[in-house]
């Protein structure tokens, strides 16, 4: 059988056209795996990988008892794409709008597609998300997704709560919008609150759905570690509460009350009126969320005498029992005559204990006279005044105590009763903390550990002294003295508790107004501790510029002694403070009695 | 034409032949379908771990906005709003109505004799009402 004729250019034509597609389909594959190779490789890989950032969680602050005083909650912010936004679903508006808590007006406003926005370099591109919602949770967002609207749905993320309110706000501080802690523990602790976050390399399908067995690599996050703080919610509550009441009293600028442990130095409450709510920061003033404390200096007036009196116990210049001359208007000092400060009442001679007691002005002065510039300055600087406590950073600012050869002629008689020295209300309070310490001054402690989401913890931060003041004798005879200021006779007897051995000091300092000291506005001050034999509760309150509403002057015995006392006894009920000294059978005779 | 006759041992030749290239055939298409059978577990495996940690992380951000939402209701101002509400009338004590009391002597000496400090002590309380409600009388 003979092969079938084909015509020779036929052959040649069909040969041609086979070879042609050939070469073209080569060339192709020459385009695309030689020439573009590289690009489309990396297209394709682009387009197939992904990276995931995997969000670190901040961590918590609690109080001293664990109670949660900040925490990461998350929340899932909630838009819609209107271009994606099907007519059929506007049906579900009205559940969605009543789920979320939007205006049906606005959310159909919101759903409309057709809106354009314009970029920084000119681009107008058509807007793909508008936020409905800015915090909803994962259950609300249950509920929305089972509606069925395929054009709305959220991201995930955390916001910073502070489920206390107010409570301890500038201890605390905040964490703003763009997640950065501004003030407190969130700022000073930040390094060890926020975390890391992590990130993970991974392969998608065409479908965007992630391919699990093709993850590369990755870093897990890891959560930051939690604070617990040596402040206890319930007492800081108790604070809150008088500083407002106090606010509420007198319209003072300010008040500032603190309650520590003398013996560790933990603070057990701070508290600042006016004051703020730390999860809606934006609508307070900026200057309530100043930590008055720390931030605000003010003459201490008579509670600084405490310093004389201990300086001149203590270079054994006097005693207790030594009697000061209070009737003196002028004394000598470096070879000249200095006017001596007055007193409300003349007391003539007396002893130490009653210039103590009775608050003499020019008691203090003749004690500082005695002392002399230099070692008066050496004390001012041994209770800590002048200086930062190293407990808050650089928002703690240092007081005013001016260097001896700045001093004018009054200094040396005024310092002693409070005045020409300025001093924030922490540093009088760890001053009057270091007598109740037996004479050791101890650094302000609020952070009492960090620890891990098991509960370990990774660092302690444990009572920190700073230095000695006075020997535990001196401390010991000065407690005693200042037991007769809220004792009938002394300054601020409405402070006293029957049973608890309460020592403390008023101070009441004129404002500086226009270079003179105001006859109308006044801080007044109470610093104390008790029980004076076993203290165990340091509190203080500064009430700035109160204005009484019976009007007079609003000495530190009136206004800030009641609130020291109430604070006090409430305290003594929380902690279960059993008196010192007391027998059991004279408490149950006091408490039929009082029945 | 004379018909040829193939030798015995070609003839076992072919066929060993035959039998490894089969064998090969079946190993290839086992191992194939192993390797593709084994992909498709670690894929599923994969998911299924994902599925899992995400469901974990799911619980872990539940847990924590509740215990932000145990907080909120257990912090003093919602207690005294919730005590406000359903008018309670709580107060707190007041220092007349505490009365402490002393620990009773074997109680106290008990407490002396403890060697160590962390050892806990402790204390029974025999409550006729409690002997009374479990024998039913």
């Amino acid at each position: 059988m003979s092969p079938a004729f084909i015509a020779r250019w036929r052959f040649a034509l069909v040969f041609m056209a086979i070879a042609a597609g050939y070469c073209g389909i080569l060339g192709r594959l020459y385009y695309l795996q030689v020439l573009k190779g590289r690009e489309i490789a990396l297209m394709a890989e682009s387009a197939r990988e992904r990276v995931d950032v995997l969000r670190a969680r901040r961590g918590n602050i609690t109080d001293g008892r664990g109670n949660l005083l900040a925490a990461t909650r998350p929340v899932i912010e909630l838009g819609v794409d209107p271009e994606k936004f099907r007519p059929e679903d506007e049906g579900k508006l009205s559940s969605l709008a009543d789920l979320i808590g939007v205006p049906l007006a606005q959310l159909k406003e919101l759903c409309k597609p057709g809106v354009f926005t314009a970029n920084e370099l000119g681009e107008v591109r058509k807007v793909r998300w508008r936020k409905l919602a800015d915090a909803i949770s994962d259950a609300q967002y249950d509920k929305v997704r089972a509606l069925g609207i395929a054009s709305v749905y959220g991201n995930r993320k955390y916001v910073r709560e502070y489920p206390s309110g107010a409570a301890a706000a500038h201890v605390l501080g905040f964490v703003n919008k763009e997640e950065m802690a501004v003030m407190g523990v969130e700022s000073q602790l930040d390094y060890y609150l926020r975390g890391q976050d992590g990130w993970r390399e991974t392969e998608t399908d065409a479908r965007r759905k992630e391919l699990a067995q093709f993850e590369k690599r990755e870093v897990p996050s890891r959560d930051g570690l939690n604070v617990q703080l040596t402040i206890d919610l319930v007492i800081q509550d108790m604070i809150d509460r008088e500083a407002a009441m106090l606010g509420e009293k007198y319209h003072p600028d300010s008040v500032v009350i603190i309650v520590s442990d003398p013996r560790t130095g933990d603070l057990l409450g701070l508290s600042n009126w006016p004051s703020f709510d730390p999860n809606q920061y934006w609508s307070s003033p900026v200057e309530n969320m100043r930590n008055r404390a720390i931030t605000d200096v003010f003459e201490p007036g008579s509670t600084f005498k405490i310093v004389a009196v201990t300086g001149a116990m203590e270079e054994h210049i006097a005693n207790p029992n030594t009697l000061v001359d209070c009737g003196a208007s002028t004394a000598q000092y470096e070879g000249r005559t200095v006017r001596l400060p007055g007193d409300h009442e003349p007391l003539g001679i007396v002893p130490l204990s009653t210039v103590v007691a009775q608050s003499s002005n020019r008691g203090a002065a003749q004690l500082g006279i005695k002392l002399g510039g230099q070692r008066l300055l050496d004390y001012v600087d041994k209770f800590g005044f002048g200086r930062r406590s190293g407990s808050f950073g650089n928002s703690e600012v240092l007081g005013i105590v001016h260097p001896l050869d700045k001093w004018d002629g009054l200094t040396i008689s005024r310092m002693p009763m409070g005045q020409a020295v300025c001093v924030t209300a922490l540093q009088m309070h760890f001053a009057m903390s270091a007598v109740a310490n037996g004479g050791a001054l101890m650094k302000p402690r609020m952070v009492s550990r960090v620890y891990d989401k098991d509960g370990n913890t990774v660092f302690t931060f444990g009572a920190r002294p700073s230095n000695r003041v006075m020997s535990r004798e001196t401390a010991r005879e000065l407690a005693i003295m200042l037991e007769r200021v809220p004792a009938k006779g002394g300054t601020a007897p409405q402070a006293g508790i029957k049973g608890y051995q309460v020592a403390g000091k008023t101070g009441t300092s004129q404002k500086i107004e226009n270079g003179h000291y105001s006859h109308t506005k006044h801080v007044a001050t109470f610093t104390g501790f008790f029980p004076a034999s076993d203290p165990q509760i340091a509190i203080t309150v500064v009430i700035d510029n109160g204005r009484r509403p019976e009007g007079g002057v609003s000495y530190g015995g009136i206004v800030a002694a009641p609130a020291f006392k109430e604070i006090a006894q409430q305290i003594i009920q929380y902690l279960a403070m059993e008196p010192p000294g007391e027998s059991s059978d004279e408490m149950l005779a006091d408490a039929r009695a009082a029945r | 034409m004379t018909r040829k006759t193939r030798n015995p041992q070609d003839t076992i030749y072919v066929y060993r032949i035959a039998t490894l290239m089969a064998l090969n055939l079946l190993t290839a298409t086992a191992g194939g379908l192993g390797l593709l059978w084994m992909r498709q577990e670690i894929s599923a495996s994969a998911d299924r771990i994902r599925t899992t940690q995400v469901a974990l992380a799911d619980c872990e951000r539940r847990l924590q906005y509740v215990n932000v939402q145990i907080a909120e209701a257990t912090s003093p101002e919602a207690l005294k709003s919730r005590i406000a509400e359903l008018a309670l009338n709580l107060q707190a004590p007041a220092r007349d109505q505490t009365v402490y009391m002393a620990p009773l002597p074997q109680v106290k000496s008990d407490m002396d004799n403890l060697n160590t400090p962390s050892e806990p002590l402790f204390v029974s309380f025999e409550l006729a009402l409690l002997k009374g409600a479990s024998t039913g009388k």
